[in-house]
């Protein structure tokens, strides 16, 4: 893949099976080991595969978003917004503002969720499952917040063309109980991140094992909190409107092993209380939804969108009644975990599936195109899947 | 003196087999209070677990010799129960089998059993999960395919290697100070003498104040140093956390145990609480000088006095994560260091 | 006697995922990791070798490359054995199938679970609650004591 030669041959091979602990997904990976020493690896995602895009072709815009949501149970809303807004931007929709900042919040609150999902899967990963659940009952709060939001625990469904639900307004109760929730959080999480760098048993096991450096960072494109951990990459987020209101740093880090990767995750955590409560302290008022659209035909949009483990990339075309004609969207996983298979050479085998789950793989979201030629199948590399996205198909 | 002897051997396994009962569910239930939950009942993953095991349809594992491989824990739970009668008075005339000597070679069958296991077993978790890998266009095809159990069986063999040393340099220092082998010396060094049984009967109740008369090895400088060393090599040939690199759920899943079922899978929660009762007990033995005997007070002390190990070691497990090698090979030279340092000082006390 | 006692108070729950969107199964990490929703204080266990459990709980629609190894695992468990199915990808594949009408479907999506093993606990939501997966657990449970 690229221009890294493989070995031709190999010791033994330990192949990780469909039903493992390590990941709560179904994947094939086949190990190349030598004496505990990794050499080489394969990563198959296709059990995955469910033809979503295929599904869409054809549904109402409306109808057919709601299946955006479901891709991924973890990164849900941010599908969904960054569907709403490529179909916003083709068909030049105006959207309140009040409603840019209620997505805004559900998408910082996501991110916390996630983030904390990242952190207590590691710690299983390591052995540890005091700091496991410890991280999942912090978890808890914002699951709180989230469904009182919304009426879900996952898959909100807030953001509709043109605004955002009614339902979801954020009136004196939802903003009394997200403000005492989050002052109490915000003494929490940095809490929980002190007490796992000063553990050092917890650091002998993730310093220095699993490292990415900047120029293999480069050459895989590597996404989100993974690249930014190698000392390389660029938040989307300070380049999107809808945050431009809001002040909070960037984290770059430089040593790129999965010390940094865990650190990142916690670091991101508290830039996105900030965010919270800058959005809280100036919601604009007015009304939520802009209900007066209509949906005519459009070329192709585009949308990029900064989630919890990436950049994301979606694009729409409809026809002339406003139904999909078709639809594409390519997530941050795929070029991470092509990252990791660099990264876990030379490390022993158990460091090696600590390495995998640390770029915060979300398996759910990557597979997508499986291209079927003569009756053979072929998987896209992620070369291959760029220059599909040059040529704008 | 036959009679009291088919009676200790009969009784006293039965005293390990029901603190035995206990020990898992005090492990679970102590770390789940440190996580802030309620754990589960007592009984139950000791007891109910095993019961509801038996109970289970017979099935054929995969596996080149079945039979075997679900013998082998039978002969581990009896091997723990021997090294555990080896200790008691009855058995102390028994041709040279009541020696430090003997329990040292029960337990090098011990480890050596988890390395069987893991070679009679092929799990349909590892390679043969049917799933199309060697199709065209697969890296490195047709090399040779290794199950988890097998990858257990070699990180196994490399814990007997490293492993196994702080145990057995700790368990040498009474040796050392007493010089001598046998028990009998050892436990009589410490105050113990045949007066602590009571000729006449096998029930009284006027012993507290002789045990408490006891001087234990524990309480003198090396014995302290040894004690310690001996708990962390009781956790390592458990392969608990944090040393249990041969049983990672992150990789290997649960390793060489994974093709057991119904009636064999509760055979082998048997032989692990045997064998946590049987080190805890051979401590008890050295170090404090109480073993296990016929007079049914000193029988209930002694079964208690064993339930402080596993709780400590539940404790120590629940705070720490799985070291892989790079770590188990300092930490373990670390540790025997220190239990030489304890031989040389009781070499030391013996000669001054 | 003993028999029925002893399956009530020790039950172990094993998960596969056959390729739902994943949120059932942190749903079920949640039940099993969390100390909200502590799962061991009744006596039911989380294991992943399908050799020591006792309850299937599946989540997700059957794809192509899932079908074979939902089988072989169903029939790795010995009896007596229940299976739950979690979800509304569980229950009846939920979005992923019969959902544009004549548009077709994805040919990826091949049938529900109940289609290939038998089915004792249907668990619906989207995802399913932690509330509901510990009471369909709980629910399965009479017809474990029979068997």
């Amino acid at each position: 893949m690229g221009d890294n030669e493989r070995r031709e041959k190999a010791e033994v091979e330990i192949p990780v099976g469909l039903l493992h602990p390590a990941m709560l997904e179904p994947y094939r990976a086949r190990f190349f080991v030598e004496d505990e020493l990794i050499v080489d690896c394969e990563l198959t995602l296709d059990p995955y595969h469910k033809g979503i895009e295929r599904i869409m072709e054809g549904m109402p815009v409306h109808k057919g978003l709601i299946i955006t949501e479901r891709i991924c149970g973890i990164c849900s809303h941010i599908h969904l917004w960054n569907g709403t807004r490529a179909v916003e931007r083709g068909l030049k929709i105006k959207v309140p503002e009040r409603a840019d900042s209620i997505r805004v919040i559900m998408a910082e609150l996501e991110r916390l969720h996630s983030h904390l999902i990242y952190l207590a899967h590691a710690m299983e990963v390591l052995g540890h499952e005091t700091m496991c659940m410890r991280a999942f009952t912090l978890r808890e709060d914002i699951m709180d917040l989230l469904y009182i939001i919304s009426g879900n625990r996952v898959h909100y469904a807030v953001p509709i063309i043109g605004g955002v639900r009614p339902r979801c307004d954020i009136d004196e109760y939802r903003m009394n109980e997200l403000k005492t929730r989050l002052t109490k959080l915000k003494l929490k999480i940095p809490d929980y991140a002190n007490r796992v760098i000063n553990d050092s048993m917890i650091i002998s096991r993730v310093k220095g094992s699993g490292v990415l450096t900047k120029e293999e960072a480069q050459r895989y494109a590597t996404p989100g909190p993974t690249g930014r951990a190698s000392g390389w990459g660029v938040d989307l987020r300070k380049k999107m409107k809808e945050y431009k209101n809001y002040d909070f740093n960037v984290i770059v880090l430089d040593d790129g092993d999965n010390k940094d990767r865990v650190l990142a995750r916690a670091l991101e955590s508290i830039e996105s209380v900030k965010i919270i409560e800058q959005a809280l302290e100036s919601l604009p008022s007015g009304p939520v939804s802009n209900r007066s659209f209509e949906l005519k035909e459009m070329k192709f949009s585009t949308s990029y969108i900064e989630a919890p483990r990436g950049e994301i990339y979606d694009s729409l075309s409809l026809d002339e009644t406003g139904r999909i004609r078709s639809y594409q969207n390519r997530t941050p996983t795929l070029t991470a975990l092509a990252s990791m298979e660099v990264a876990c050479v030379g490390d022993q085998l158990t460091d090696g599936m600590l390495t995998m789950a640390s770029c915060d793989p979300c398996l759910a979201c990557t597979n997508r195109a499986i291209v079927v030629e003569n009756g053979k199948e072929r998987i896209f590399t992620e070369e291959e899947v760029k220059s599909l996205i040059r040529r704008g198909l | 003196m036959m009679i009291e002897f088919i009676f200790a051997t009969i009784l006293i396994p039965l005293a390990a087999l029901i603190t035995g009962f206990l020990i898992p569910g005090l492990e679970r239930k102590i770390q789940a209070r440190i996580q802030q939950r309620i754990g589960p009942p007592i009984l139950t993953p000791g007891f109910w677990a095993i019961l509801k095991f038996f109970y289970k349809e017979k099935i054929k594992p995969n596996s080149p010799m079945p039979r075997l491989f679900h013998s082998l824990p039978i002969i581990g739970v009896f091997v723990m129960f021997f090294a555990v009668l080896f200790t008691t008075p009855k058995w102390w005339n028994v041709n040279a089998l009541g020696t430090v000597v003997a329990v040292v070679g029960l337990l090098k069958v011990i480890e050596f059993l988890f390395m069987a296991i893991g070679s009679f077993s092929r799990s349909i978790l590892s390679v043969s999960m049917p799933y199309a890998d060697q199709i065209k266009g697969a890296v490195m095809k047709g090399d040779y395919r290794r199950f988890f159990e097998q990858q257990s069986v070699l990180r196994a063999f490399k814990m007997i290697t490293v492993g196994s040393f702080p145990l057995y340099i700790a368990m040498f220092v009474p040796v050392i100070l007493v010089k001598s082998i046998n028990f009998s010396d050892i436990v009589q060094f410490q105050g113990f003498d045949s007066s602590f049984i009571f000729p006449g009967g096998i029930i009284d109740l006027m012993y507290l104040e002789k045990i408490l008369s006891l001087k234990p090895i524990l309480f003198t400088f090396p014995g302290l140093i040894a004690g310690f060393v001996y708990f962390i090599g009781y956790i390592m040939v458990l392969n608990e956390y944090p040393f249990s690199i041969e049983k990672a759920k992150s990789d290997v899943i649960e390793g060489p145990s994974l093709e057991y079922a119904s009636w064999a899978r509760g055979g082998y929660y048997l032989m692990r609480e045997s064998i946590l009762f049987a080190l805890s007990s051979v401590f008890i033995t050295l170090f404090i000088g109480l073993p296990p005997t016929l007079n049914l007070t000193l029988l209930v002390v002694h079964c208690l006095l064993c339930l402080i190990m596993p709780i400590l070691f539940s404790i120590v497990s629940a705070f720490s994560p799985i070291f892989t090698f790079k770590q188990v090979y300092p930490v373990s030279m670390g540790f025997t260091a220190l239990g030489f340092l304890a031989m040389v000082v009781s070499l030391v006390m013996g000669v001054v | 006697m003993f028999k029925k006692i002893s399956r009530k108070n020790a039950i172990h729950v094993m998960l596969f995922y056959t390729g739902g969107c994943n949120g059932c199964d942190i749903e079920i990490a949640n039940v099993a990791w969390s100390p909200r929703y502590d799962l061991e204080q009744y006596k039911v266990i989380l294991t992943w070798n399908p050799r020591e459990a006792d309850v299937l709980a599946v989540t997700g629609p059957v794809l192509r490359r899932t079908i074979e190894p939902l089988k072989k695992i169903y029939e790795a468990i010995p009896e007596p054995k229940i299976v739950a199915a979690v979800g509304s990808c569980g229950v009846r594949c939920g979005i992923f199938k019969d959902f544009g009408g004549e548009l077709g479907d994805s040919d990826e999506v091949v049938c529900r679970v109940d289609e290939v093993i038998p089915v004792d606990a249907y668990i619906p939501g989207c995802p399913a609650r932690p509330e509901d997966i510990i009471a369909g657990i709980a629910a399965g449970i009479p017809l474990l004591l029979e068997r």
